[in-house]
């Protein structure tokens, strides 16, 4: 049997910046850079131990590697128990962790989804993630 | 960005490779047909987390085929419009440069990056300098925003932009520092 055929789907309803995704992807659970750099690492271990991985999980791997802010379990877990609990959409607690920006003025350009939050939310959010960075601690 | 998402997908394993451990057949066939392919509608299968649940399987009249209905959990990637993301350059030309994000290619032309940066060919490697001599060449690290996204045949490509404020090179020694366009 073929791999399943391409489907040139319905890219153009998205838009990060409204977070709209589309239906298809309604219940995705949007992940940080740090997990899916745990997540990946794991599998390279247990599946390809001794031989190089494929393309699309080698480039993937080495992208969240260079990225990931974290590297560490209980913190990224703890961060996005975090951000849920301030009612950060998972997509925003998504971007929050893997951009750190530093001022809510960066943070709502970055995130446009963050306009409708105030000053002192973000000043919260912000602070609580760069207290975690490894070079803080 | 990456996800979670479960999938439907039917497994047919042909008559003669039924076997002993029908589960660990099944999933070897998934990976197989799933793994690492494309769609415009959830981007990149990059690996398989595990499987949900697996019906009990039928033979598909005409064939003798075993199908199976799998819902598995995916770890997947796609690139949205509107999210700001960090990248590595790949290449520079004279018309704008490529850099990749995990498995997608991404496409800013020339005039997606700030003005301050001009076309140097002379330099080795040929690229992007300010007056200043901070350099946009190939292994560059940058944070852009992605524009717009198109799916064929078998990848997604993006175009994107660095030419708005927080957004440009992330400097080498502080992960977070960003040097920013003096016009922005």
């Amino acid at each position: 049997m073929l791999h399943s055929p391409i489907n040139v789907g319905p890219v153009a309803q998205e838009n990060a910046s409204n977070l709209e995704f589309g239906d298809d992807l309604k219940d995705a659970r949007f992940l940080k850079n740090d997990e899916v750099f745990l997540l990946l690492e794991q599998l390279r271990r247990v599946e390809f131990a001794g031989i190089d991985p494929p393309e699309t999980f080698s480039k993937s791997l080495e992208h969240t590697r260079q990225f990931a802010q974290f590297k560490e379990r209980a913190i990224t877990e703890e961060l996005g128990i975090k951000l849920s609990d301030m009612g950060f959409h998972p997509f925003e607690a998504a971007q929050l962790v893997n951009l750190v920006p530093e001022s809510p003025e960066e943070a709502r350009s970055l995130i446009p989804s963050l306009q409708t939050r105030n000053d002192d939310e973000l000043y919260d959010a912000l602070g609580y993630i760069r207290d975690k960075k490894p070079d803080n601690n | 960005m990456y996800f979670l998402k479960d999938l439907e997908k039917l497994v047919e394993i042909p008559p003669e490779s039924l076997g002993p451990n029908i589960e660990q057949l099944v999933f070897d066939k998934l990976k197989r047909d799933v793994l690492f392919t494309v769609s415009g509608r959830y981007g990149y299968i990059i690996a398989i987390r595990r499987i949900q649940t697996l019906t009990e399987g039928y033979i598909r009249p005409g064939t003798g085929n075993a199908v199976f209905k799998v819902v598995y959990t995916a770890i997947l990637f796609k690139p949205f419009r509107g999210e700001v993301v960090d990248a590595q350059v790949t290449t520079t030309t004279m018309n704008g440069l490529f850099c990749s994000v995990g498995p997608c290619s991404l496409f800013l032309a020339r005039k997606m990056i700030p003005p301050s940066f001009q076309w140097h060919q002379e330099e080795t490697p040929s690229c992007y300098m300010t007056s200043e001599g901070t350099r946009l060449q190939s292994g560059s690290k940058i944070r852009i925003r992605i524009l717009g996204v198109s799916c064929e045949q078998s990848a997604l490509t993006a175009v994107a932009s660095m030419n708005e404020p927080f957004l440009g090179i992330i400097k080498e020694e502080e992960d977070t520092g960003l040097i920013f366009d003096e016009n922005d």
